[in-house]
This record gives C-alpha cells, structure tokens and sequence, in this order.
C-alpha cells in the first residue's frame, strides 16, 4: 500500500509538470520544449515570494503562475515568427532551455534551492502502515484541481470549443468570425501559467534548480507520449500509471527502475502510438 | 607522391609524434623557469559554483607562494570541465596541454571526467592532482595523485564509529548509484563489517533521481542507524521526506550537507552524526590561518571544494620547491613520497602511487549561534593508506 500512495504522489506531480505540455501540443499542436524552463520559472518564483520574502505559500503559488502566465505571453510572440513550423518551433524552445537555465543561474545562483519548507505542510498522515507525506496531500489536492479546470475549459465551455474547432480546422474557424490569434495567446497563457503553478507546488517535494528545464521536459514528455495529445484525463491516466510503475519498479527492482519509463514510453510507441487516449494531434 | 612516399612519410610523422610523446613522459619541462598549472573544473551548468570555488582556493596558495615553486614562476590557466559531456572536458584538457602548455592538471571534480582524461595525460606524462578524492586506479602507473584519499577508503571511520562508539549492529545504506557512491558507501559498510556489523539493507539512487520519497519509505525500519551520502540538495531532499514520515532511525551522513544548503535545512539535522574530509572549525593552525586569510580576501567561510584546491595548491608548491619545479610525475612522486604534509586537515603524505592518506573527523550537526555547524566530535589519523 505504501508503493501505491507513493505512486500517487508521484503521479500528481508529473500531472502538473505534463498538463501544460499537453495543452499546448493538443490544442495548437505546438511542440514548446522550453515547458520546463516555463515550470522552473514557477519554482523560482515562488522561493523568491514564499522562502525568501515570506509570503504565504498560496499566493506565492498564484503569483508563479501569474509571472508564468506573461512568460507564456513572450513565448507565443516568439512562436508567432514561425507558424506551422515544427523543426524551427523545437530548435527554437529547446535554445530556451539553455537561455532561461542560464539567467536561473545568474539570478538565483548555481546552487539549487532545497524543497520548500512549509510549516503547516510538515508532517504525514499516517493510515495503518502507510505514511503519506502532508505536502504530496497538497500537491495532489492541486493536481487534480488543475485536471478538473483544464478538462472543463477543454470539454465543458465555448472557448474550449473554439480551441478544438481551431484545431481541426483553422481556416473554416477563422471563416466563422472567431479571432484564432486570441485563442491561440489564451492557450499559450493557460498552459504556462498552469507550468507556473506546477513548479511553484511541486516545489514542496522538487525545490527549485537550473537543471530542471531538462528534467521535468524529460518526464512530462513521457507522460504525453504515454498519455496522448491534448487530453486531460489521458495526461492525467498517464501521470498516475507512470507514478506507480516508477514506485513499484524502485521497490521490486531498483536496479532496473531507471530504464522502465523509458521501456514503458517504447513499448506505447510501438503498440499504440496514439497513446491511452487514443487522440491525434 | 607514389604510395611508398606516402607510407614512409606518414610513419615519419608518426616516428616523430612518438618521440615527442616519450620526451613528455621521460622529463618535466619548466619552460624557460615557468611551470602551468591547469585548473579544471566546472564553470557553467548545475555544477558550476565548484570551478569558482575550487580557482578560489589554487589562487590563495599560490599567491602563498608568490607564484613560485622550485625556482620557476607559476602561471595558471583555467578550464571548464564539461560534467555531462566527458568527451567535451577530454578536448579541453588536450588544448590545455597541447596549446596552452599546462604542466600540471588540478581535477578534474568529477570521477567520470578523472577517468576520461586519465589516460591521455598517463601518456603524456602531465600529472593530475585531484582535490575531491578519485579512483585509486588512476594512481600507481598512471598520473594521477589523488587528495585526500581514495575513494574506497575515505568513508571507512563512518562505519567504524558506528560500530565501536555508537555501538550499532545492524545498518542499511543509502548513496548514488555511480562509481563514486558506490565507492566511499561501500568503504564505510566494510568497515563497519569489520568491526562486527551487519549491512542489512542498500539501496542506491539511479543517477537523474528527483523524488526521494520511495527511498525514505523504503528503508528497513529495524536498522539501527541510515549511513548515507547523497549530493547536498539530494540529501536535504531526502533528509526533508525523513522527517516527515516521523522516521526515527538515526542518520549517520558522509561529508554531511555543505553550505549553503546546510543552512537551509540544519534544524532538520540537529544531532545527527557526520563525517567531514573537511571542516572550518577544524583546530590546526595550517587552518586558522586559512581560513583567516580567506575571509580577509572573500569574506566569508571556506568550503571543502575551496579547502582542498588551497591544500592541493600547496602540495603541489612543496613537491616543485623540492624537485627544483620538475614536473614530471616520477619526480614529484618521488617529491611527495612519504613527505609529511602539514596541512589544513592536520598531518597528511602522499604514497609511492600518489594516493594520499589524510584525517577524517566525525561530526555533530548543531546550532552556534545563527549558523548551524558541524562540530567535530573526534579525529581518525591516516585515513587512506
């Protein structure tokens, strides 16, 4: 029971680091690899607001994924200078990465911060003899909030149609009088500012770091490919089934456990490369 | 050029690039009475507050020295060791040596980017000092010199305190799975064996780890005590999933956590027991007067990868100051072999393969003050050979 409440709480941290992907890839079938740059933003920002300058953790968090929100501002203006073009899309972000860890360094320094210290966060709740840390209770409590949100403003509203009619046709869309640029800005907001508040709670268990606009590309990409594009409850599916596998590989095979998500990630390639949702971009 | 032509000029070219690797091997030139010293560690990327740190402590005791050893002035050249990338730090080195003339090569920090340059510099004849300790095979027939000891010693007096002074049975293990951790964990783990102990449990950390919950959980709660190493921020993460969960199986920690991290999560760590290569509090005068003369020139406290760039600094001066700057490895081996080195971690030497044995000082974390400390509790003398 432990391996599973662990691979819970691990899952729900990769959900916040994958769901903004997701949205972006599914929705405008942008492939923006600076994503963890955007999350590491979200880190930062909230060591600076909540360790550094004492706010409470919940603002902090909202003011990671309102900054994040003006980053995703800046990157779809950058996006906009190559439309419809995917190599010079990856060749673009991915030379973020490098920009975006390299000014973490020269602002907050090469030494990564240690997880967030919240005091009403310490602790566990213990159930019979499974521990689970507070903080993964909050992290998880997020998550799920943040699938909720996406999968309503994605499913549930006028908007979220305009995204999914933009997406399978762009043209036929723009025809009907709907403004695809707006939309598309929105998106690119939504999706970061989600990043934002991903890096500013999972900071609870990650800390902050230079590195993690590599690490957290890494692990989110294997969520979406696992997953399937531009679907919430897949990402979400996803997230959860890569936490448990990763908790139960450590536990039984800890040899083997760093190449299992990896096998995992090969093996949906190869069976079904749509992923669990069966979706396209 | 007919084919004949070609062979004979191509086995010339050879024929001479070899009797210029033999004359590299066979003396140390001084160039005109000046000696280079190559610092190789990293500038940029997650790792990149080592090479600053390290250039800090070099550059204090060579200016020690008035950059002179042996009768040469010393000049010194620094290089950014590339941490994932060993190939990268192979090309950098070789440009070292080949352009800018290096003599003599201090790091690199990393084990993987010791063991990729090792054997070039071997057959060069350049040797290199390490400062964070490294494999004891790229000793002995090869150039390296490795401070403060091999890594499959350096941790042993944890698990012999564990058992003799603590008096603990049973112990698990927590460290990185790559050379490194595995080698100074599984020092500390023979030496508690031997001392009568039991290993019953080891778990190691796959290299890109980010969640150190699975290991917290997973540890055998009927061990009397955790020996551990993991980088700093690794340690503080795993320290703060410890706490958490109530986990009350006493943390023994190798090299502890280094500032400023350990300024970051030491209430978490009030008590717990540590082994230090390095600490400020250390009582030798050598290191009085260090750390005195760092903080007159950088304000603050020195850390181990400064410390031990300033004792490696040093090291190399006396070995040139007593070969007449002859920077071959078989002089300053010969140089440091069996030297008594006053160092800042108290008496240390070299052996004849260039592998140092040094003090190792066990530890307390506490508070003193507004700075939590790791206070040394007690010192093993000789630890490495």
């Amino acid at each position: 029971m432990q391996v599973v409440a662990n691979g819970v709480a691990l899952g729900a941290v990769l959900f916040l680091m994958a769901s903004g992907l997701a949205l972006l890839l599914g929705s405008m079938g942008v492939l923006n690899l600076a994503h963890g740059a955007v999350y590491m933003v979200g880190a930062y920002t909230t060591w600076t607001l909540a360790i550094s300058e004492g706010w409470p953790l919940i603002p902090a968090v909202l003011a990671a994924g309102a900054v994040c929100a003006v980053v995703g501002v800046v990157l779809e203006r950058l996006f906009r200078f190559i439309p419809g073009k995917p190599n010079e899309q990856i060749l673009l972000s991915f030379g973020l990465i490098y920009v975006f860890g390299n000014l973490a360094q020269v602002i907050w320094g090469p030494v990564a911060k240690t997880p967030f210290d919240v005091a009403w966060l310490s602790g566990a709740v213990h159930v019979g003899s499974v521990a689970i840390p507070a903080n993964r209770i909050a992290i998880a409590a997020v998550g799920f909030a943040v699938a909720l949100l996406l999968w309503v403003v994605q499913d549930r509203t006028r908007v979220g149609a305009m995204v999914r009619a933009g997406m399978d046709d762009a043209e036929m869309t723009r025809a009907l009088g709907i403004n695809l640029d707006r939309v598309v800005l929105a998106v690119f907001v939504l999706g970061s500012a989600v990043a934002g508040i991903a890096g500013g709670i999972g900071g609870l268990v990650l800390g902050a770091s230079s590195s993690q606009p590599m690490d957290v590309l890494l692990l989110a990409l294997i969520v979406v490919v696992v997953g399937g594009i531009g679907s919430v409850p897949g990402t979400l599916a996803a997230s959860l089934v890569i936490g448990l596998l990763d908790a139960y590989s450590r536990y039984q095979f800890p040899a083997m456990s760093s190449v299992i998500l990896y096998l995992l990630m090969a093996g949906v390639l190869v069976l079904r490369p749509t992923g669990l949702s069966g979706r396209t971009a | 050029m007919t084919t004949r032509r070609l062979l004979f000029a191509a086995v010339s070219v050879l024929a001479m690039a070899a009797g210029t690797a033999c004359s590299a091997n066979d003396t140390g030139s001084t160039k005109g009475g000046e000696v280079v010293i190559g610092l190789v560690a990293p500038t940029s990327g997650f790792a990149a507050d080592y090479g600053p740190q390290a250039a800090q402590g070099l550059q204090l005791a060579l200016a020690e020295a008035k950059n002179e050893a042996g009768g040469a002035k010393i000049k010194l050249v620094k290089v950014d060791e590339d941490v994932l990338d060993s190939s990268q730090t192979l090309e950098r080195v070789k440009k070292l040596v080949e352009s800018d003339g290096a003599d003599i090569v201090v790091g690199p920090i990393f084990g993987s980017n010791q063991q990729a340059i090792s054997a070039y510099l071997t057959q060069q004849g350049v040797p290199m000092f390490t400062m964070l300790g490294g494999d004891a095979a790229l000793a002995g027939d090869k150039s390296a010199f490795i401070w403060p000891a091999a890594d499959k010693l350096t941790a042993a007096p944890l698990g012999t305190y564990a058992a003799e002074d603590l008096g603990y049975k049973k112990i698990a293990t927590l460290a990185p799975d790559y050379a490194y951790g595995h080698n100074a964990i599984d020092g500390a783990a023979n030496a508690f064996k031997k001392a009568g102990g039991q290993v019953v449990q080891q778990q190691w950390v796959p290299l890109g780890t980010t969640d150190m919950l699975q290991y917290a959980t997973g540890l055998d709660k009927s061990v009397d005590a955790l020996v551990m190493w993991l980088v700093p921020t690794d340690a503080a993460a795993f320290v703060r999933e410890y706490r958490n969960l109530g986990i009350k199986v006493p943390l023994l920690m190798f090299q502890g956590i280094f500032d400023p991290t350990f300024q970051a999560v030491g209430g978490q760590l009030d008590g717990v027991v540590g082994l230090n290569e390095y600490n400020h509090l250390l009582d030798f005068p050598a290191n009085k007067a260090f750390t005195e003369a760092y903080d007159a020139k950088y304000h603050g406290i020195p850390n181990q990868t400064t410390a031990f760039a300033y004792t490696v600094g040093q090291n190399i001066v006396t070995a040139l100051n007593d070969d007449d700057a002859d920077t071959s490895v078989k002089a300053l081996r010969k140089a440091l072999d069996g030297k008594k080195l006053d160092t800042i971690i108290g008496p240390a030497s070299y052996d004849s393969d260039g592998i140092a044995a040094s003090n190792r000082t066990i530890v307390k974390a506490t508070k003193m003050g507004t700075r939590f400390e790791w206070e040394p509790v007690k010192t093993y003398e000789n630890v490495g050979h």
